[in-house]
């Protein structure tokens, strides 16, 4: 019997975790605006801005292990769309996302928008809602010193790492093929795993977009001065969210006329 | 360098993550052993309907990989993230864990029932007091081997973004991960798993020696 009880105790236990987790964490609600579209009502009304994020890109999201704390250049555009948006920028939620799930999260509402080094392509334009860019960068090369690589047709031949479902394959192809040279692609599923597998020796180079590749830079690896296929960041909203998305890129383009996008990229070396 | 690593907030942050770890697996033992229990009764029950039902489910989940149900349950059932990799979790070991009862029920001799039925005890109380303590202590092996895949298999929920032992130690990773770190970094994550795991093993042997010195 008493084997049973710890059972039932466990499975309620369980159960109650799970509600008290689910009923956490209420935010006061903001007043709402008559005039408003009915999805910034709704972020207006429930006093918080759902946002989905990077947690593992240095510079841009990152979840620092030092301070538990996500900080970055696109946290810092999430809270100045929170202070328009709800009054108060730390009124803001943030899921982490990886490159697989930036679009599911939110087609199915898990978030109002995302914010995560989401490059504007044509293809996602079909998609999502896109503001203008608000970073732009070009794919970049990191290679080991000691094999003494000085641009991409020295890695004729070799290998390169690229993250999953990230546009940098289609950019060094496109250049690879431009100067007619044959390289090799391997896949991983996050940006720390192609790093590792720099430093294992399975790939030659990690490319990705040079800000990102920055934060990957150590005293055993360079990034070769080429820039291919110019990349542009955009911040994504649900295709049906018009009003949202244009509320975002219009506080996106304020910030870039009143200087604050510039000391925003500065306060994090992205400039 | 690989100072920085040993800072204890990188520490507690790390650590931080096996709590996740440990919340999503225990989460999905405790309900998978509850409802592969009942699927592993149900594919075993002499009711057609039942039987049937239970073996649809099994066979069905058990050649999906786990991953497509994580990702599933993540953008569909409006849970939390952890919760929703507890939910797929579950959904799937559940599956395991009935084929591993069903095997534990069938390893019952048949004459314990008869011997049972005879002393005048009902299906329920033949199944609930005779046959399945001795079907699960002949299992606890193979559930042993189930739990420790599962407290593995939670590394495949940092694929939606939870930050478990794995995704903690590839956040460490992008920041702290020059060339002599990311392998400290992949052998402390490697480390905790065995630890996490050799320990429930020794939990299990002992409990497993116990039973049978009992049942002697």
């Amino acid at each position: 019997m008493k084997r049973q009880y710890f059972l039932l105790s466990l499975v309620v236990l369980f159960i109650i975790s799970l509600l008290a987790m689910g009923c956490g964490g209420t935010a006061p609600s903001q007043p709402a605006k008559s005039d408003a579209a009915p999805e910034i009502k709704a972020i207006q009304d429930r006093g918080i801005l759902k946002a989905g994020i990077k947690v593992d890109v240095p510079k841009f999201g990152y979840k620092d292990p030092q301070t538990g704390k996500i900080e970055g250049f696109e946290i810092d555009l999430v809270k100045a769309l929170a202070k328009k948006l709800v009054g108060d920028e730390n009124k803001i939620e943030l899921t982490g996302t990886v490159a697989k799930t930036r679009g599911p999260l939110l087609d199915n509402g898990d978030v109002d928008l995302v914010v995560a080094t989401f490059t504007i392509t044509e293809e996602r334009k079909q998609s999502y809602n896109f503001t203008d860019p608000y970073f732009t960068d070009g794919v970049a090369l990191l290679v080991k010193k000691a094999g003494g690589y000085q641009s991409l047709k020295d890695l004729a031949g070799k290998k390169i790492g690229v993250a999953q479902s990230s546009t940098s394959r289609k950019a060094v192809q496109a250049e690879a093929d431009k100067q007619g040279i044959k390289v090799n692609f391997l896949e991983y599923g996050s940006y720390a795993e192609v790093k590792a597998a720099l430093d294992s020796g399975r790939v030659d180079c990690f490319s990705v977009d040079a800000a990102i590749l920055f934060g990957y830079l150590d005293a055993s690896t360079v990034v070769l001065p080429d820039r291919f296929s110019p990349q542009e960041y955009g911040a994504a909203t649900k295709k049906s969210n018009v009003a949202l998305a244009k509320l975002v890129n219009d506080t996106f383009n304020d910030m870039k006329k009143s200087g604050e996008m510039d000391k925003l990229l500065a306060k994090w070396g992205l400039k | 360098m690989i100072q920085e690593l040993l800072h204890p907030a990188i520490g507690l942050f790390f650590l931080d993550g096996l709590l996740v770890t440990l919340h999503i697996a225990v989460s999905s033992i405790v309900l998978s052993l509850i409802f592969g229990t009942v699927l592993g009764v149900a594919q075993y029950s002499q009711s057609p309907l039942y039987s049937r039902m239970a073996t649809f489910y099994i066979d069905t989940v058990r050649n999906i990989p786990l991953l497509l149900f994580i990702l599933v349950a993540r953008f569909t059932t409006g849970l939390p993230p952890v919760h929703s990799g507890i939910f797929a979790m579950t959904v799937f070991t559940s599956a395991v864990i009935a084929e591993i009862i069903r095997g534990g029920l069938n390893s019952v001799h048949r004459g314990q029932w008869e011997a049972a039925r005879s002393q005048g005890l009902s299906y329920y109380q033949t199944l609930r007091h005779i046959v399945l303590p001795q079907a699960f202590r002949n299992v606890i092996p193979p559930l042993l081997s189930q739990f420790t895949t599962v407290i593995k298999d939670t590394s495949f929920v940092w694929a939606v973004g939870v930050e478990e032992l794995t995704g903690r130690g590839m956040i460490i990773m992008g920041k702290y991960g020059s060339t002599s770190q990311v392998f400290a970094i992949f052998g402390a994550i490697a480390a905790t798993y065995f630890v996490v795991n050799y320990l429930l093993s020794l939990a299990a042997r002992y409990q497993h020696g116990r039973l049978a010195a009992r049942s002697y």
